[in-house]
Parts: structure tokens; C-alpha cells; sequence
């Protein structure tokens, strides 16, 4: 043993009592909770609920590519919204972890909603314009929390303006608040005359769903994954490790591999897979070498493993060391990857 | 804290971005090479003034790896909350700007598929793949180029029938409001003609007014709204599905229009008719002619050297020009107006499928003017880099023959000459979607043979021997074009 280890041992732990390092234990652990339902459309995975897609970032390392405009500010592309539209790969990887299904959004849709009565409609108007009425009352209550800093900032105008009569904050106030409304100490925002509740976008069906299908059993119009590509088995392996994995398009690969979640961390590999008897060009290793080390990335090639014989305890190995917190995928097909970075000799 | 300085992108510069022309504000290249998520506390940060001022917020503030501190979960934590918060969002609408649309797929469905053509009839119609009706008018500037109140030659059958006189959207145009948050679709449980009766202020009455249309129906009995999740589903679909678009097209559609620039379905142009490669070669270019003329003056034919040599005939030379004019022995491509007649149809994906236009374009949605840009779409995953034959159908067929503009000799000068060949003889941009990411290609016809370079060295003579408007001038103006 190393002559520092005691004391960095004794270092570590101290770390860990003043809070500045997680101790092991408090790795996030999966809740049980039903199965999330992909949306299929056009053949095309996509997901519209914010608790699923948080739940998948959190719990599954799956964080895939916001694709819809943010209704708050719709003219600008750098943040986007939902839906997420996941990669076939990881709706597969859903599906076989049995933490996801897949429903054909498109035949579903149409057929639910031609068969709701006057009834259910009713219900279902019902519960948005519930929601509608949520809405407006929060706008009025974030109005009314606005209210006071718009008053405070001209309220500081006027004091830089007259700062020589002595301004009374109080009296302030008051002129300011008498004339347009009663003083907002009622809690009640202006419930005087009820406006017309807002009109709802529902972000998901799920009004729609919940009366048909019990959440907790998985639904009998499952679909399957469409397109699903032949670089799968390595997506599989990578994301059965706790790596994060996003379409590869800028770095002119399939995957960009990220060692955490990409809100926090940079991608650390760029992922190509092959076929394991496949024929690569050394041309395509040295741009992808070239191209990985100048954007600081290792570039990774892998594939699925074809004969059963072929370094089996060596994956098996691999699989236990895992990561705490992460759900195995049963089903995740064998596969190695290999990094290779270019060499300045 | 000192590191703050050197964040390139503030929240206060980010703020601009919430106006109408959003992204010009463009993530620097960096940015986009290593950021495809941005940290969503930069988002709240622009509604919020009091949870900006507080917290330094920088973009791209990523580490290398977990060390397992506390320090790193929080922040990644505050980031996935501010991420949910922003996303937990729920589409409402105001009274006073309240849209209110309906789904009705099967209102055009028997107009003829008519090829839709650039035209004396300005835009497109596409009226069959029009599957959403507005109930009164889009408000402000978004219905400017959105949706068209289907009228026209061939549609007198149609007049009077509900729904005639309405805005009508295409399922991109439709799609993308309601994920703005700028319309509300509902789904209807009745006909259209209960849910927009016709109105009477012709004294055109229609049969169905004993029991339809006198009686006023209640929200729940004319439909129900439709969820976001739902809008999808009704309107995206698979690549030539009448009134559905693929999501492909949608996302580079709504990509464009959160950008700020107009964009439209595109129609087919008329082409000039085809020559055929042979014809094209024998009718040459004045410039050519007057090659020859020059040549034969001075007795030098530009017929191939003899196979053994020399390559430059012996003689006397007063400029290089000749001497480089028979160095040259290839042929290079030539832009001509007309398609070759060998040039294959257009293939998917790659066929003009959208007009752009720029933000600052007047703009009437019914007689737009050229478009400034011509899109094709492909999805990354289901096609390759486009053939020669794919690219040339692509330039021939369907873009316009559009060479660089030389107007009074701007443009036509050496200076010019990378603006020239930069912007082509034709163009198209191809914008390639990977599963939500977006790449736009510019593809263009060059033309690096009728650039002569060395009619530009030797003193400056003769930098004016661009060919096209200015080709017949080749005797007279020597000075420099620009």
C-alpha cells in the first residue's frame, strides 16, 4: 500500500462529513413506477410528458433530443421543448427493460376520439376547463407578484428623482396601490367577477387514456419499435454502462457518448459501430481519430460480439462491476467497444 | 468568480433573443460543437428577473467527469429543476387572443392533386392537404404566412359550403401554432357545418338550417380540444400522406420559422425546355465564337494539338492569353440555362420541398416573391451524401437558372470573382435531420472553367472577360470591373 493512503482515506472522509462528497449510498435508486408510454407517430418515438422524460434523464440515462418550440418564448431555437423524440435505439432499450411501451399515437388517437360520447366529452371539457381556471388564477397571482417590483423600481426612480424631500415608503405605497385596487392582503386575486377561464393546450392525452387503460397494466395495443438500426447492439452496451448517448450528427458518427448527464457533462466519446467481421477503412479511423482529438473526444468503435465463445466472461465481468442505480437491461445484446486516439509520435 | 468575465454569452446578451428575430444571436461555433443541451437556468433566467441576478449563470459551464461531490449533483440537480420547471409548462390561452381551429381532414379531400406550379397563380394552394380550419382570423404577424382561404379556379362547387371563406392551414402550419402556444384545436364531434354554419348575410341560405344550424350547441356537443400530444399524432405522418407532414419536414419547418425567417411549401418551377449535351456543345457561347474569331485572325487554330506534341505551337506571342488558351485541354463544366436533356428526374429526398424567404421580405402569402432560399430535406438516417446524378437533378430540375448578378460591371471584376463562385449557377440548401438535430448543406453549380485566371495576370489587361451579359464587350473595356 501506498504510504498516503491513510491519509488520504482520513481526507476523503472528511470531505464526506462536511458535504462536499456524496457518500455511496445516496446514488439515486429507481422507483417503481408504470411503465412510460412512448407515443409512436409515422413511425417516429416521441415523448410529451415532462414527469416521463425527467423520470428516463434521472433513472435510465436516457435524455434523447428536445424537439418542439418552448411556448414561453417561441422565436428562438437555442432552448428547446417537448416532445423528445427518442432514437429508435432507446425506445428499444426502453422496451426491453419493460420500463416502456410502445403505442401507435396515430391509429390511437383518431379511434379514441371518434369513439367519446356526449358524456365523456363532456368529463373531458370538464377537467381541461378545470385546468383552464388553474391557469388564469396563476397568471393573476404571478401578475400580483409582479405588481410590487414594478411598484419598487419606480418607486426607486422617484426616490433617485426627489431625493432631497424625504420620501415616505409607506405613503408611497399607498398612493400608489389605493387608486387601481384593493390592497392584495385578501390572498384572493381578484375573484370579484369571474373572467372566462383560459382556453387549455393540454400538453398530453392523458385525459384521453386514463378512462380506457388502467396506468399500471401495460395496454394490449402495444407497437413495436420501427427503423431500428444496425448500430443497436453497441447502443445497447454503452447505455447498460451509465453512458448518456445522443445522435451523432455533428461529429460525423452515430452516437456522441457522454459519461453523465449531457446538462452537466461533455461528451467524452464518439461512438461508430461495425460489424464484428466487418471491413473498416483505415481512412475512417484516422478522420475519426483526427476529428476525436481535435474536439478533445475519444473516438470509439464497436460492434456486436457474433460467437458466443468469444471473451463471454469478459462481458460478464464487466456487468457486475455496474453502476449503482441503474436498471440492467436483460436483453441488452453483447457487444465491445474499443477506443482509439491519435498517437503525435 | 473572476471566470464570469470570460463567459462569452451573459443571460443579458441572451435576452434579445426573446424578440421577434430570435437566433441571430447564433451559439458561437464552440457552442454548437460541444452544447447541444443548454442549461435550462438560462431560460428561466429570461422570464425571472430575480432568479438571474442572484446566481451566476454560464453557458457551458460542463465538467469532465462525475467526482462525486455534493457541489456537482446540486448543480445538476438546480439544472434538471429548472429544466422540468420551464418544460412543466401548460399551453393557455388568453381570452383576447384566443384562436380557436378545428380538425377536418376530409373538407379537400376530393380536390384533384393538382401539380402545384410557380406560377400566375402565385403560391401554392396545396388546398387537398389543408386539414385544419381557423374559426375567425390568425391575429398579428404570424397569419401572415400562414394558411390560405381556399379559393380559385375549379372551386365554384365549394362556394357557400361551410367552411368557404375560412383561413384553412396546412398540417405544418396547424402543428406548429398550437406548439407555439398560438392556437387551440379542437377536435370536432359534429360536421362542419354545425360548428361553422354558413352565413346568411347573402340571403343564401343553405338546406340545413331546420335543425342544425338554428340551434346553438354547447362546447361539449360540437367537440372537445386537443391536447399537444394529440396535435402530433393528427398531423404528423409518414412522407406523402395527404394533409399530414413527415416530422422531418416539420421539424426543419418550425426550425425556420422559430428563426424568424417565412417559409412555405414549395411548388415546382417551370423549366426551360431541355437541350440535349450534344446540341449545347455544338452552339457555343459568343465567348467561344469570339475565341475562334480572335484565333483565326491571328492564324492559330484551337483545334487539339498534334498527339506527339508540342503542346503550344511555336510562333510569335504577344500575350500569354493564347499560350494558356491551348494549355487548356480539358473541358470543364459549363452552367447552362436550359436543363440537359440526360439529367434524371429528381429523386426523394432530394427535391425542393420548401421556400424560404427572408425575414425582412415583403411578403403577400397569396403572390410571394422569389423565394430567397429552395430546401430540400433529408433524414440522416435514411439517406446518403446525394449522388452526381441525385445533386444534378437536384440544381436542373428543380432550382431556377440563377447566375451571379453583374449589374454595369459590378460584380463582373476579379474582386468579385470568390462572391461569383461562391454563389453559384444554381443553388439549393439541403437540410439533413438526424432524430431532431438539423444541419443545413448549401449545394451549388460551379463553375471554376469560366473563371480565367490568367486573363488577370500580366498587368491587370482584360479582367473584365466574364461571360454572360458582358461577353460581347470583349474588344472594348479593359479597365477593371470592380
Amino acid at each position: 500500500m501506498h504510504p498516503e493512503t491513510p491519509r488520504l482515506n482520513r481526507y476523503v472522509n472528511a470531505l464526506v462529513r462536511c458535504g462536499f462528497l456524496l457518500p455511496e449510498e445516496m446514488a439515486s435508486s429507481t422507483i417503481s413506477r408504470s411503465p412510460v408510454r412512448i407515443s409512436k407517430v409515422a413511425g417516429r418515438c416521441l415523448l410529451f410528458d415532462i414527469e416521463d422524460v425527467m423520470y428516463l434523464r434521472k433513472n435510465h440515462n436516457i435524455c434523447s433530443v428536445f424537439v418542439g418550440t418552448i411556448p414561453q418564448n417561441p422565436q428562438q431555437n437555442i432552448f428547446m421543448g417537448l416532445p423528445i423524440e427518442l432514437m429508435p435505439e432507446e425506445a428499444q432499450v426502453l422496451v426491453d427493460k419493460k420500463v416502456g411501451y410502445v403505442v401507435d399515437d396515430a391509429a390511437f388517437h383518431p379511434a379514441r376520439l371518434a369513439a367519446l360520447d356526449d358524456d365523456a366529452r363532456k368529463r373531458y371539457l370538464q377537467a381541461v376547463k378545470a385546468e383552464g381556471r388553474k391557469a388564469q388564477i396563476a397568471a393573476a397571482e404571478s401578475k400580483q407578484n409582479a405588481k410590487p417590483k414594478v411598484i419598487g423600481t419606480k418607486k426607486e426612480k422617484a426616490k433617485i428623482k426627489t431625493s432631497e424631500n424625504e420620501t415616505n415608503p409607506e405613503a408611497h405605497d399607498e398612493s400608489l396601490f389605493s387608486p387601481p385596487s384593493p390592497p392584495p392582503s385578501s390572498g384572493v386575486p381578484q375573484a370579484e367577477e369571474p373572467p372566462p377561464a383560459f382556453a387549455i393546450t393540454p400538453t398530453t392525452s392523458s385525459l384521453l387514456i386514463h378512462p380506457s387503460a388502467p396506468p399500471d397494466s401495460p395496454p394490449s395495443d402495444v407497437s413495436v419499435v420501427d427503423h431500428l438500426p444496425p448500430s443497436y447492439p453497441l447502443y445497447a452496451h454503452l447505455q447498460d454502462r451509465g453512458y448518456y448517448m445522443m445522435p451523432g450528427l455533428r461529429f460525423g458518427c452515430d452516437y456522441n457518448v457522454y459519461p453523465g448527464d449531457p446538462l452537466r457533462f461533455h461528451s467524452h466519446f464518439q461512438a461508430a459501430s461495425y460489424g464484428w467481421e466487418e471491413e473498416m477503412a483505415v481512412l475512417d479511423l484516422v478522420a475519426g481519430g483526427r476529428l476525436g482529438t481535435n474536439v478533445k473526444k475519444g473516438y470509439l468503435i464497436g460492434g456486436a460480439v457474433v460467437r458466443a465463445d468469444d471473451d463471454g466472461d469478459d462481458g460478464d465481468a464487466n456487468r457486475d462491476k455496474k453502476i449503482e442505480g441503474i436498471d440492467k437491461n436483460p436483453n441488452a445484446p453483447r457487444a465491445r467497444a474499443f477506443c482509439i486516439e491519435w498517437a503525435a509520435m | 468568480m473572476a471566470f464570469d468575465d470570460e463567459d462569452p454569452v451573459p443571460s443579458s446578451a441572451l435576452a434579445p433573443a426573446a424578440g421577434d428575430q430570435g437566433a441571430d444571436e447564433a451559439p458561437s461555433l464552440e457552442d454548437a460543437l460541444a452544447d447541444e443541451t443548454q442549461d435550462f437556468r438560462l431560460f428561466a433566467s429570461l422570464f425571472d428577473k430575480k432568479q438571474a441576478g442572484g446566481k451566476t449563470l454560464r453557458r457551458g459551464e460542463k465538467d469532465f467527469e462525475s467526482h462525486g461531490t455534493r457541489a456537482q449533483q446540486g448543480a445538476l440537480d438546480a439544472s434538471r429543476a429548472a429544466m422540468q420547471d420551464v418544460l412543466s409548462y401548460t399551453r393557455s390561452h388568453k381570452p383576447k387572443d384566443h384562436t380557436r381551429a378545428w380538425y377536418f381532414p376530409d373538407k379537400w379531400a376530393d380536390m384533384p392533386p393538382a401539380e402545384e406550379t410557380e406560377g400566375e397563380k402565385g403560391a401554392g394552394l396545396f388546398a387537398r392537404e389543408r386539414v385544419v380550419v381557423v374559426e375567425n382570423e390568425i391575429k398579428g404577424p404570424l397569419g401572415q404566412n400562414t394558411g390560405r382561404v381556399v379559393t380559385g379556379p375549379g372551386l365554384e362547387g365549394y362556394k357557400q359550403t361551410p367552411g368557404w371563406l375560412k383561413t384553412w392551414l396546412l398540417p405544418e402550419e396547424a402543428l406548429y401554432l398550437v406548439e407555439r402556444g398560438s392556437l387551440d384545436l379542437w377536435w370536432p364531434a359534429r360536421g362542419i357545418e354545425d360548428i361553422l354554419p354558413v352565413t346568411k348575410q347573402d340571403g343564401k341560405d343553405n338546406d340545413n338550417d331546420d335543425d342544425g344550424t338554428s340551434r346553438k350547441f354547447e362546447d361539449y356537443e360540437l367537440g372537445v380540444p386537443l391536447s399537444f400530444q394529440a396535435a402530433y399524432a393528427l398531423l404528423i405522418g409518414k412522407d406523402g400522406e395527404r394533409g399530414k407532414v413527415s416530422l422531418e419536414k416539420y421539424q426543419v419547418y418550425a426550425n425556420l420559422r422559430r428563426t424568424g425567417y417565412k417559409i412555405m411549401r414549395a411548388t415546382s418551377i417551370t423549366l426551360p425546355p431541355d437541350v440535349s449535351t450534344r446540341s449545347s456543345s455544338s452552339q457555343p457561347s459568343p465567348l467561344q465564337t469570339l475565341w475562334q474569331w480572335l484565333f483565326s485572325l491571328s492564324s492559330f487554330s484551337q483545334t487539339n494539338p498534334p498527339s506527339y506534341g508540342p503542346l503550344v505551337k511555336p510562333g510569335l506571342y504577344r500575350s500569354y492569353n493564347p499560350i494558356f488558351a491551348q494549355l487548356s485541354l480539358l473541358s470543364r463544366h459549363v452552367p447552362t440555362p436550359n436543363p440537359h436533356a440526360s439529367t434524371p428526374s429528381p429523386e426523394e429526398p432530394f427535391r425542393i420541398h420548401f421556400h424560404v424567404w427572408k425575414s425582412s421580405t415583403t411578403f403577400s402569402k397569396t403572390k410571394p416573391p422569389p423565394p430567397d432560399f429552395r430546401i430540400a430535406v433529408a433524414d440522416a438516417r435514411e439517406s446518403s451524401v446525394p449522388t452526381l446524378e441525385q445533386l444534378t437533378a437536384l440544381l436542373e430540375r428543380c432550382t431556377p437558372w440563377d447566375p451571379p448578378e453583374i449589374k454595369d460591371g459590378l460584380g463582373a471584376g476579379a474582386g468579385a470573382m470568390y462572391r461569383r463562385l461562391k454563389h453559384a449557377w444554381r443553388n439549393a440548401v439541403v437540410a439533413v435531420v438526424d432524430r431532431g438535430l438539423i444541419s443545413y448543406v448549401r449545394f451549388g453549380e460551379m463553375a471554376f472553367g469560366e473563371e480565367r485566371l490568367y486573363e488577370r495576370v500580366g498587368g491587370g489587361r482584360g479582367a473584365k472577360g466574364k461571360r454572360g451579359g458582358r461577353g460581347a464587350g470583349r474588344g472594348r473595356g479593359r479597365g477593371r470591373g470592380g
